[in-house]
Formats: C-alpha cells, structure tokens, sequence
C-alpha cells in the first residue's frame, strides 16, 4: 500500500491536469459561443472583442471567422474603424493561413466599411468593388448582392445616380435567383431613390411598390415595419417633388399613424414630422407647421440626431423667414450651419448660405458674404462631386475594362486550354499508337522467335527420332545379318568339328547380340512410362539394392514426347546398371519432376562412386550424354570415390 | 482324350522345335506341327484349326522381307484376325521389361522360359491352358510379383490400407483413417477397389493372404 499510494496520487495529478485542459478548451469555446450569442448593449462590443481573442487563442479557424465578422459589423454599425480595423487584420492572417476567399472578401468589406466611416467615399467604392468580385469568384450571391446594395447607396450619395442604377441592378441578378427578401428589397428601394433624385418620379413609385411587395414577405419584423416607412415616406417625396402636396401629406401621415412610430424609431418618427411640416410649408398652409417642427426638433435633440436638427433648424429658418420674423429666422438660420458644419452636412451648409444670401431680413453686405461663402462652399462641392463622380465612373470604367480583359482573357484562355487539351489527346492517342504498335511488334517478334524456336525443338525431336531409328536398323542388322552371319559360320565351324574357333566366334556372336539390345530401345505406345519404369527399378530392386522413386505417380507422363521418356528411360536404365553392377550401391534414390518447361531427373546412389574422366566404362553414360544433348538437355554428374555419384538431368519439355 | 490336341509350335531353332516335340512325345500324343518363322505360322493358322501355339518372341531369321517380325506382331496378328487359338510363349527372354510388356498387352495363357522347360511344366501348362486357365513359369510369376510389390510400394494409400488392415475387424472401419495425399479421407468402395486391385498384383486368395504376401515381400514389416 505504502508504494501504491503515491502512484494512485500521481495519476490522479495526470488526469486531473488532462481533464482541466479539455475543461478549459470546452469553457473557452462555450464562452466563445456565450459572448457571439448574448453580446449586445452596452458592453457588446467588449465582448464580441474577447470572443475574438478567446477564438485567436483556441486557433479554431471557423470560430476566429465568426467571431471577427461579427466584431467588425457591430464595430461598423457602433462606428468604431478601431475594431472593424481589428477584424480586418484577423481575417487578413485567417485568409494567409487557410487560404479562404470567404475571409479575403470580408477583408475587403471592412476596408470598404472603414473609409466609408472616414467619408472617403471612392475608396471606400474601391474595396466594395473588389470584395464584390471575390465573392462572385466563389459564387457567394449573398455577398456579392450585399456589397453592390452598398456600392449602390455610396454612387447614389455621390450624385452618381447611372452608376448607382447600374450596380443596383447588378444586385438584383444575383439576389433574385436565391430568393433573397431583405436586399433585394433594398436594391428595388435604392433603385427608387436614384430615379425619384434624378426626378423621375413615376418609375421611383414603380420600384417602391415593388419594393413593397418584397417587404410584405420580409419575415423580420422589425425590418418589415421600418420597410413599411420607408415606401410611405419615399412614395410621398416622390409626389410631393411632383407638386402633388395632398398626396404627399396623406403618405407621411400613413408614416406618422404607423402603429406607436414614435417609440418603436423616434429618428423616422422625427423625420416623418419634419418632412410633413415642409410639404405644408411648400403647399403654403402655415398653421401646422410649427408644433410639428418643435416636436421634431425636440425629438431630434433628444436622440442627438445632429444632421436632422440641422435640416429641422433649416425648415424653421425658412418658416420664421416666411412670417418674417428675422430674429428667430437668424437664430435657426445660426443653428442650422452649426449643426450641419458639426455633421459635415456640407450640401445642407450651402442650402442654408444661399438662403441667406436671398433673404431680405439681413443688409446686403452681410448677404453679400452669405453669398461668396455659398460660391466657396458649392464650389468645392460641386469640384468635389464631379471628382467622387469622375472616380466612380473611372473605377466602374476600369472594372469594367477588367472584366472585359478578363472575359477576352478567359475566352482566349478557354480556347488554348482547348488546344492544349486537344493536342493532349493527339499526344496521347499517337502515344497509345505508338505504343500499341510497338506491342504488336514485339509480340510478333516473340511469336515469330518462338514459332523458330519451337520449328527448331520440334525438328531437332524429329532429328532425334531419326537418329533413334538409325540405330535401331543398325540394331536390327547387327541382330538378323551379322549375328545371322555369325551364326551360320558358327554351325559350319561345329560341323567342321573346329570347336575351339567355334567357341570364340560363339563369343563374338554374343557381343554383337549384347551390342544389338544395347542400341535398341523402348517403344512408349505399347506400354506408358510409368509401367517401363517400374520394370526397369524392379530388374534391379533387391534387398541387397532397395530404389526409391518419388514423382512417378505425381505427374502425368502421356503427353511428355516420345523422345524425351526415352532418353529418361535409357540414361535410368544405365545409371541403374553403373550403380548396380560397378558402384554395388546398396540405396538409390530417383527423382522425377515436371515443371512447365522441363523434366528433371535426378538419380543419387550409396555406391562406391568413380572418377567420371578416367572411367573406361563410362562410354554407356557417353552414349546417354549424347542423347541428351541431342534434345536440349542437359546432364551433370558429380561423383567421388567413395561418396556415390549424384546425376542430374534437365529436359525442356517444350520451346 | 478322344481328340487328340493339335498344337502348332513356331521357332526360328529346329533344335528347340525337336526338343519341345520329343518332350510332349514323353507324356501324351499330340498333333504338332512347326514352322521356323511367323509369317508361316500365321498362314498355317489361318489355314486350319489348332488347339495351341507356342512361339518364340524374337525371330533370328527374320529378314527384310518377312512381313511378321517376331512373336508379339504374330500373336497381335492372330487377336487382331479373331483367330481361336491358346497361345502360349516359349522364351529365352526373361527381362521383366519384356515379360510385363507380353503379359500387360498380349496376356498370352502361358509364359515359360526356354532354359527352364521340361516335359512336366510343359504338360502342366497344357492342362491350364486348355481349362481356360494361365500359367507362368515360377521365376516370370516371381518376377510380375516382383514388380507388383514395387510398384505398390510406390503407392502411400496402398501401404497405408495393408499396414491398417491387420488391426481392424472390419474393412468399414477403414473408411476414416485411410487418406489421401492430398489429406483428405478415402471412401470405402475405393478402399475395396484398391484391395481388390492388390490381391490381384500379389495373387492372393483373401485379404488374410493379402497380408501375409505383403510381409513375405517386405512391403510391409
């Protein structure tokens, strides 16, 4: 136990340690998904922020995504380039990493997103223009459709209604065809506003009710209702830039009646108020027109809507002119430059100056002044514009020259990759030509070589066969004429009483009988091989001289050619005579095998063994070599003197 | 007897001839005739009836001319033609090569060898012969036996059944130890084609003597 102990406690250290670790990385990424989820008011913009270094730390590249892209668009909706700056970089490095279009084209969003916030605006044009074309690249619509809704509302502010048109309706191609509802409710929108400032007011309603009909299925409700606004306060711009005041009045009362406006968006409450005191002001009904302009005003204040105060103060300014009260005309007139200097509202500013300048209630002198600031100011104005304008119309021109060199590029690209590709096919089918060609030939040539190869085997078989029935003549005639011969002499000599001669030519007699079977063989069509073999190991079997043979049964010998067994046949039968009659071997082996190709026979013997080189018997194994060699065999004989003698022996069966 | 037996004796040696004839003459009375050479005694056969021919294997005298050229092609011959003769072969070859070829193929009734015959095995063959039976002269059937033995000695099932046989009751309970080479069990009818085989290569009577020759032989301890 004294031992154990301490090893229990060393491996609960160790899972502790692992388990902490998994708890840690589970906390983090569930405090990740915590701070993405539940990140809003005042605090949003922290937490989102920690969420992002939690994910950076975790390194888990689809969290670092989430969670920078949702940082830099709150940071953008908040204001604040600082963190949309922040996102941009992350991505930036999440894109060198992985490589992911998407985080390219987000970088190139909040590059957009930060000039926007710096009122640069053709920069800001720029990026939306390139993080567009990334998106297109990866067929990602959403986006592209989002960022063109943005290039819209950026060409349009610069005056650039064409441009605007143009980029909506680019918009449109891509949103339509995924059945998006919010932007392409935008787009429609956006595309009003551009026609209702170039004042054509007819087709500005056409797209509003189209946009209309889009916001009606708009399942967020909150966007749906500010839609709901936005069609009734355009409509009204619309008429009432058509001097149609009623119907302009009855459509931005629809906008203020809209169920508790005043809460739900105090900032479109106020702007409703503002623009319904103008369209009285124009028509000339003067009596309404002031409480509303307070009201407004006051709302404005409240929610420190400097640019609106500045546009209310302006309506004030031309209200208190109106009834000519000069000093509270002047007041406002004061405020509203203030308000808009302080919103950058430069267009508002010149408005103002030029009112001034045309207003009775000051001295000419001072409206002299009014006058020049306004020259100054529409000047710059109008110099600025024209260079947004001419920048846009270059970016939209070069782009547009891009995409053209682009196609040219892809279509020419297309048609060398054409090429290529056919050529690589021309390549490949002389290729396979050449090599299909090339295996025919040597295929051929090893039909053709082992055709030869095979005429060879089977004529020098044939030249076997021949040479076997030569010698089976010569057999016969030393058998039936010279023996024949010999055998007459020999009766003659008895007759003569000449015994002693007669022996001796008894003698000869016998060896020319001997030499005669010697040189006659074996037929293999009466009886098979098998059967030969065991005659021949049975002449010579004793239990003085006991013979194994392997492989006999194992094989089949029917269709080895004649030629062949008898060879086999006959080199057995004379190694078998060797060891029997000169080795007095006491065990002999054999060996028969097949393969595909040759025959094999390997003969080994106890005996006494000799020296094959001085062996004066050796001519019966002279005779065998020669059989071999005749059919392309080939024999190997080791032997020493006391050691027995090993023969081996190789026949191709076929080619 | 009350037909006296015609026998037909072919032999390239008159001197052989006379002394198979003077040896028949000892015990009974036989019509023999006898020719020097095959393509005679075909026609002779063809010619007229015989009971039995005994003829040599190899001819000396055959010359080029000769259409029959020696004792297989004659006894070929009359099998071929359908002749109704017993033939019998009288010999000086006693190689096993020659007589297992002359017995597989020809199975002649009798197979006796020249240096060994005398009136008595030549009469006791006649007898065989002519009650449908065989007879080899001791030393050929020694030397078929011979062979047999070896030849099953080359044979693993073979052994296996006579080394098993002797310690089972019944040739069923072989059926499930006796295997072939390839391992797997034989079935019991190729079991007793294979006994059956062997008793006819050790010419036993039973399976008991089957045993006994086996050991006599050495195939088995």
């Amino acid at each position: 136990m004294k031992v154990k102990t301490p090893i229990f406690i060393i491996l609960f250290f160790c899972c502790a340690i692992v388990f902490s670790q998994q708890s840690t990385t589970l906390q983090k990424k569930d405090s990740i998904q915590y701070f993405l989820k539940n990140a809003s008011g005042k605090y949003q913009l922290r937490d989102l922020e920690k969420a992002v270094d939690l994910a950076e730390k975790l390194e888990i590249d689809s969290l670092i995504m989430v969670a920078n892209v949702k940082f830099g668009l709150q940071s953008y909706l908040k204001k604040k380039t600082y963190g949309l700056d922040i996102a941009q970089q992350n991505l930036n490095k999440l894109y060198l990493k992985s490589k992911d279009s998407f985080a390219l084209a987000k970088v190139f969003h909040y590059k957009a997103l930060i000039h926007l916030l710096n009122f640069k605006k053709d920069s800001s044009l720029y990026y939306y223009i390139e993080s567009k074309n990334i998106s297109a690249s990866i067929k990602d619509s959403l986006e592209v459709g989002r960022r063109l809704l943005s290039m819209s509302n950026i060409q349009r502010d610069g005056k650039d209604y064409l441009g605007s048109e143009l980029s909506a309706i680019e918009g449109l191609q891509y949103l339509e065809p995924i059945n998006d509802i919010r932007f392409t409710g935008n787009l429609y929108n956006s595309l009003g506003l551009s026609a209702l400032r170039t004042n054509k007011n007819k087709e500005a309603r056409r797209y509003f009710n189209s946009f209309l009909k889009i916001n009606q299925q708009n399942p967020n409700k909150k966007r749906k209702y500010t839609g709901f606004f936005h069609f009734y306060n355009n409509s009204a711009l619309s008429y009432i830039r058509e001097k149609n005041y009623d119907k302009g009045i009855e459509l931005f009362n629809k906008a203020l009646k809209m169920d508790s406006l005043e809460f739900k968006s105090p900032k479109l409450y106020s702007l409703a108020l503002d623009n319904l005191s103008s369209a009285y002001y124009s028509k000339g009904e003067l009596t309404t027109v002031l409480n509303r302009l307070k009201l407004a005003n006051k709302i404005k204040t409240r929610i420190n809507n400097i640019s609106g105060l500045s546009t209310n103060h302006n309506l004030q300014f031309s209200y208190y002119s109106k009834i000519n009260d000069s000093k509270k005309a002047l007041y406002h007139a004061n405020k509203a430059l203030e308000y808009a200097k302080e919103s950058n509202f430069t267009r508002r500013e010149a408005i103002i100056l030029l009112q001034l300048a045309n207003s009775n209630l000051i001295n000419k002198k001072a409206a002299n002044t009014y006058l020049q600031r306004y020259i100054n100011i529409n000047d710059s104005i109008i110099e600025h514009e024209k260079t947004v304008k001419n920048q846009f119309a270059r970016i939209r021109y070069e782009t547009g020259k891009k995409e053209k060199e682009n196609f040219t590029l892809k279509v020419e690209n297309d048609k060398k990759q054409l090429e290529i590709e056919k050529e690589k096919q021309q390549k490949l089918i002389s290729f396979l030509l050449a090599i299909g060609s090339l295996l025919i030939l040597g295929i051929s040539f090893l039909v053709f070589k082992n055709r030869r190869k095979k005429l060879a085997f089977e004529t020098q078989l044939e030249k076997a066969e021949a040479r076997e029935q030569e010698r089976q003549q010569i057999a016969k005639s030393l058998h039936d004429e010279v023996a024949g011969d010999l055998r007459m002499l020999h009766q003659q000599l008895e007759k003569t009483n000449q015994v002693e001669v007669a022996k001796k030519l008894d003698v000869v007699k016998n060896n020319v009988r001997n030499l005669s079977h010697q040189l006659s063989s074996v037929r293999f069509n009466e009886v098979n091989f098998k059967d030969q073999i065991i005659n021949l190991i049975s002449d010579y079997f004793s239990l003085d001289c006991k013979i194994k043979v392997s492989g006999l049964n194992e094989f089949d010998w029917t269709n080895i050619e004649s030629p062949i067994k008898r060879t086999l046949y006959l080199t057995l039968r004379e190694s078998l005579q060797n060891a029997n009659k000169y080795a007095k071997a006491t065990q002999i082996n054999i060996e028969l095998n097949q393969t595909k190709n040759n025959v094999y026979l390997i003969i080994k013997d106890n005996g006494v063994g000799f020296d094959f080189s001085e062996r004066a018997n050796g001519i019966g194994l002279k005779n065998q070599k020669e059989r071999i060699e005749e059919i392309n065999g080939n024999i190997e004989i080791k032997s020493s003197i006391n050691k027995g003698t090993t023969i081996k022996i190789e026949i191709p069966i076929h080619v | 007897m009350s037909k006296k037996l015609k026998i037909l004796i072919a032999d390239d040696h008159q001197i052989l001839i006379d002394g198979i004839i003077s040896s028949l003459k000892e015990i009974e009375e036989y019509d023999i005739s006898s020719t020097t050479n095959c393509d005679d005694a075909f026609a002779k056969l063809k010619q007229e009836p015989f009971d039995i021919l005994f003829t040599d294997l190899s001819f000396d005298n055959d010359t080029v001319s000769t259409k029959i050229d020696g004792g297989e092609s004659l006894i070929k011959a009359i099998q071929k033609e359908e002749i109704s003769v017993k033939i019998g072969v009288i010999t000086g070859h006693s190689e096993i090569n020659r007589i297992y070829n002359v017995i597989q193929n020809l199975k002649p009734s009798a197979y006796l060898l020249k240096t060994k015959c005398n009136a008595t095995e030549l009469n006791f063959a006649i007898q065989k012969m002519m009650s449908n039976d065989f007879y080899y002269t001791h030393e050929v059937h020694q030397k078929m036996i011979h062979r047999a033995s070896i030849n099953i000695q080359m044979d693993e099932v073979a052994i296996q059944i006579l080394k098993e046989l002797p310690s089972q009751s019944k040739i069923n309970n072989l059926e499930g130890i006796i295997k072939k080479e390839d391992g797997t069990f034989l079935k019991l009818r190729s079991i007793e084609s294979k006994l059956a085989n062997l008793r006819i290569d050790l010419n036993a009577i039973n399976n008991t003597d089957l045993i006994l020759k086996a050991k006599e032989l050495g195939i088995i301890d």
